[in-house]
């Protein structure tokens, strides 16, 4: 006699599997990757504020000494220095690359920005 | 109704609910993301502006008042609303309070966090030269 596919609960609950699991999986890779982008991002604007208060009190090339080779995509200074004078707001934006969920690949661009008031003049 | 079409509504009903406790999960993700930026934003700018505010006394070197208007623009450029000025220590110190809307809803729906940092300055003991100088820092 031949078995019916879907006529017992143990078909219904393989079905059921088999649909919510994938979709279960999607969506925790979407929240660890949003995760991870979150992370990077949080830790972006951390650099940024170290290097907005270092470049408030300290010449761009002590700014830029800050990071090793390779960690920054980009920084921007604003403005710099030799032309900024105390009391003028200085902004530094950093970008820096992630690679989301370890995928080989060019990776995403993060970037933060920070501003202080310059207090000496570098 | 069949047991058979039983068992496939309560499949579609059950898939359905735990994929809408798992939107709901990320979506609430996504806003913890959000607060936990506006809260890291929030300090930032309280920092600096409490700094910025201080640079107006006359022990750093400034015009003896606080510099409000250079407050407010250091915590607006960090993405903060200033909202309040404590003097009450001035000349030696000041706190200050920020506001940063959360982004990620509705405008209407935006809810508001404040942080409030505070600087302060040290004067130095006059030294044999009799110069006298001090130090920023916050707290």
């Amino acid at each position: 006699m031949r078995r019916p596919v879907f006529g017992t609960q143990d078909g219904a609950q393989s079905l059921e599997l088999a649909v919510a699991l994938p979709l279960v999986i999607v969506v925790a890779t979407l929240v660890a990757a949003v995760g991870q982008v979150v992370l990077a991002a949080a830790g972006t604007h951390q650099l940024a504020v170290g290097a907005a208060r270092m470049a408030a009190v300290a010449h761009d090339s002590a700014v830029t000494a800050m990071f090793e080779p390779g960690t920054i995509t980009d920084i921007d200074i604003s403005p710099a220095s030799g032309s900024r004078a105390a009391g003028d707001l200085v902004t530094v934006t950093l970008t820096r690359t992630v690679a989301v969920l370890w995928v080989p690949g060019p990776g995403l661009q993060v970037s933060a920005a920070a501003t202080f008031r310059t207090e000496d003049v570098p | 109704m069949t047991a058979r079409h039983d068992d496939g509504t309560a499949a579609l009903l059950t898939t359905m609910l735990a994929l809408a406790m798992l939107i709901l999960a990320s979506g609430l993700t996504v806003h913890a993301a959000h607060v936990m930026r506006g809260a890291d934003a929030a300090r930032v700018a309280a920092d600096a502006a409490a700094l910025a505010v201080l640079s107006g006394s006359s022990l750093a070197g400034g015009t003896g008042q606080p510099d409000l208007d250079t407050g407010r623009q250091v915590a607006t450029a960090n993405g903060a609303t200033l909202v309040g000025v404590d003097t009450s220590g001035w000349p030696l110190s000041t706190a200050v309070t920020v506001a940063v809307k959360i982004r990620g809803l509705p405008p209407g729906l935006r809810p508001q966090l404040r942080a409030t940092a505070a600087a302060r300055l040290h004067p130095l003991a006059i030294d044999r030269a009799g110069l006298a100088g001090t130090t920023i820092g916050k707290d």
